[in-house]
């Protein structure tokens, strides 16, 4: 029996959302219903020895090995002592001003982001770092957990991210270049975020008084603490603009200062067993979705069903920035369901074609449907961030969390609008340094 | 996302579960591996710039090396990661059943799971077979492409068993819901979720002493919360 290849498509695509709703793992339904796809245009013999040669061909690009390294360096930070030494820093330079701890907080969770990719776990270390200096500061308990909750969400802007890896091997597009683009929108999160501590915090002083009197030489002192930050912005930005290293050998030479650093604060055998076993876990679970998505991938390439929804979504007779408007906020829906990862590999392959043919910019769409699955991890109901917030400070109630959070989400939605209006804040700094 | 069951004080007895117990010990092997090879990437890729920068003697043939030894790393820890339900999955609607249809939908899931990398066991055994044949080797030092190919089916056999003995346990659990949990991952909810990340970035010790506020949701406590 022949079927039209489309309409296998979309046989297919409700297929895998049906099996997905039911609990089947992510990784297996996309297999299934991209061979029995397959399977169903080219026969039983051709398509599933196609979908054999996938698992290893797809895993074995040595663009991917990146994914391990940097996860590494994540699970390790934690035991580096990072965290401490850059609130520390960033309390006794900006202090200072209204909302100071509050927004120290946020330069230091940027900072930190740019040793961590995980965005719920560095949420978790400033629960425990600064929340009590901020209570015991007299600082409001919302504010306080509100800031902590929605500064971890830096972590997956700010390279080096595993998120953005990921994006840019699904659609192919240069792993340096998401990299490179993720960090002004990080820094501009962090800046929007400061910017409504601050002007809350001058409204209302008793929000957050400032915290200053240290002297230049306790500045100073707070810096070296904060060098291996440095010291991994350094090599991940230099290797990639410089062309000196792949990004591969720049993650692991990341990873391998962070372990020394680690290892001289004390962390014990246990604890790097665990970070390994986590790494080895969380890589394994990532190369899986990874193969088996484009095992469907491949279906979906038979099929024609991308090119026939992009043509379809090119017909609709709206302006492109209404559907991309539209587009995110099926993002924004799907976030508060799904973890990130699985989203964003079961959307893009039919969403990326027919975002780029309204003409938008790869990268640029890479970063937007990034922070726009870290905002699903600061809103109801799921909000994984304000649970972590809640768990470490059972004292503050979640919907105090949540409440404390409402600012930041503001913020957020103004960030993406920002950067749909100017998308050269995405865009400038990748040109620059890889042109 | 799912995690393992919390154990009890008391280890469940029987052979099913010793099984189990002893089953996981070759993929918490497997898994070690996996990441002493990630360990062994990460001093290869630093052993490499090194090399290069400063002796003018890069590793002949490293990212020939990296890529075979990804194999490792992209498919030995497979089971161990479906044994502790960290493989994506959207637990929106199989949260909202609870006893015999959560076992029913579960049991059929892992079913399903079990024909598709039966499929792959066979399939990718065929690639291998191909590689072995003709004799392929990688473009810089001709390393052979066999052995790598080979471990594929050999990792998908390991998570055959694994997803078998689930398919064991929420069968078992379907007919009596309410015997012990063995060897199935149950449906973590929010609060779980949070302990891991704090788990992770924290330690196991704060993870233990988390405490959530449950007065946000009434009723979120039913599936996962006492098991």
């Amino acid at each position: 029996m022949e079927i039209d290849p489309l309409l296998s498509g979309l046989i297919g695509m409700g297929a895998l959302l049906v099996m997905v709703f039911l609990g089947v793992r992510v990784y297996i339904a996309a297999t299934l219903v991209g061979m029995l796809g397959i399977v169903s245009i080219i026969g039983w013999d051709a398509g599933t020895g196609i979908v054999g040669t996938i698992p290893h061909s797809k895993s074995t690009f040595y663009s991917l090995s990146v994914l391990p390294m940097f996860i590494l360096i994540g699970y390790l930070a934690f035991h580096a002592g990072i965290t401490t030494a850059a609130f520390d820093a960033a309390k006794k330079w900006i202090g200072w001003v209204p909302g100071g701890l509050a927004v120290a907080t946020v330069f230091a969770a940027a900072g930190f982001a740019a040793v961590s990719g995980a965005s719920t776990a560095t949420a978790a270390v400033f629960s425990r770092v600064a929340i009590p200096e901020m209570l015991n500061a007299g600082y409001d308990r919302r504010l306080a957990a509100g800031v902590v909750a929605a500064g971890g969400t830096l972590a997956s802007l700010i390279p080096p991210s595993a998120i953005l890896v990921i994006y840019a091997i699904i659609v192919e597009q240069s792993v340096g270049a998401l990299l490179l683009a993720g960090f002004i929108p990080g820094i501009v999160s962090a800046l929007i975020y400061a910017l409504i501590i601050m002007g809350r915090a001058t409204v209302n002083p008793k929000l957050g008084p400032p915290v200053g009197g240290f002297t230049m030489k306790e500045r100073f002192q707070s810096l070296p603490g904060t060098l291996p930050i440095v010291a991994v912005i350094g090599i991940i930005f230099s290797a990639i603009y410089g062309g000196w290293a792949t990004p591969t050998e720049a993650g692991a030479l990341g990873a391998f200062v962070v372990f020394i650093l680690a290892l001289m604060h004390g962390m014990k055998t246990k604890a790097l067993k665990d970070a390994l076993f986590e790494t080895a876990k969380l890589t394994v679970m990532i190369f899986s979705i990874i193969w088996g998505v484009l095992v469907f991938v491949r279906f979906l390439g038979f099929s024609g069903l991308p090119e026939a929804f992009a043509e379809w979504i090119l017909a609709l007779p709206f302006p492109p920035t209404v559907i991309i408007v539209l587009i995110l906020c099926g993002y924004a829906i799907l976030g508060m369901f799904m973890d990130a990862i699985g989203m964003l590999l079961l959307t893009l392959p039919v969403v990326y074609p027919a975002v780029i043919g309204l003409g938008y910019d790869p990268i640029w769409f890479g970063i937007i449907v990034v922070k726009m699955v870290e905002i699903c991890l600061i809103t109801p109901p799921i909000g994984l961030n304000c649970y972590v917030v809640n768990g470490v400070r059972p004292d503050i109630p979640l919907m105090d969390v949540f409440r404390g959070i409402g600012p930041f989400f503001i913020a957020d939605v103004l960030t993406v609008a920002l950067f749909i209006a100017f998308p050269s804040l995405i865009l400038w700094l990748p040109q620059q340094m890889l042109n | 996302m799912t995690t393992t069951p919390t154990l009890s004080d008391q280890p469940p007895k029987g052979a099913f579960a010793r099984f189990d117990r002893w089953y996981s010990h070759i993929e918490d092997f497997l898994n070690g591996f996996s990441a002493f090879a990630i360990f062994g990437v990460m001093l290869l890729g630093v052993a490499q710039v090194f090399g290069r920068k400063f002796f003018n003697m890069p590793i002949p043939g490293y990212i020939d090396f990296i890529e075979q030894s990804m194999v490792v790393f992209a498919f030995f820890g497979i089971a161990y990661c479906q044994r502790l339900g960290g493989h994506v999955r959207m637990d929106l609607i199989m949260s909202k059943f609870s006893g015999r249809p959560l076992y029913f939908f579960e049991a059929l899931a892992t079913l399903i799971s079990i024909f598709v990398i039966t499929i792959l066991i066979q399939k990718s055994w065929l690639h291998f077979m191909r590689a072995w044949e003709f004799g392929d080797s990688t473009i810089d030092i001709e390393l052979p492409i066999w052995p790598g190919k080979l471990l594929i089916p050999l990792a998908f056999s390991v998570l055959w068993v694994r997803f078998v003995i689930q398919a064991i346990g929420f069968i078992r659990l379907m007919i009596n819901p309410n015997a012990e949990i063995i060897g199935v991952p149950v449906i973590e909810d929010v609060e779980d979720q949070a302990r891991n990340e704090i788990s992770d970035a924290l330690g196991k010790e704060a993870a233990a002493k988390a405490r959530f506020d449950t007065s946000y949701r009434k009723n979120s406590a039913q599936d996962g919360g006492e098991k």
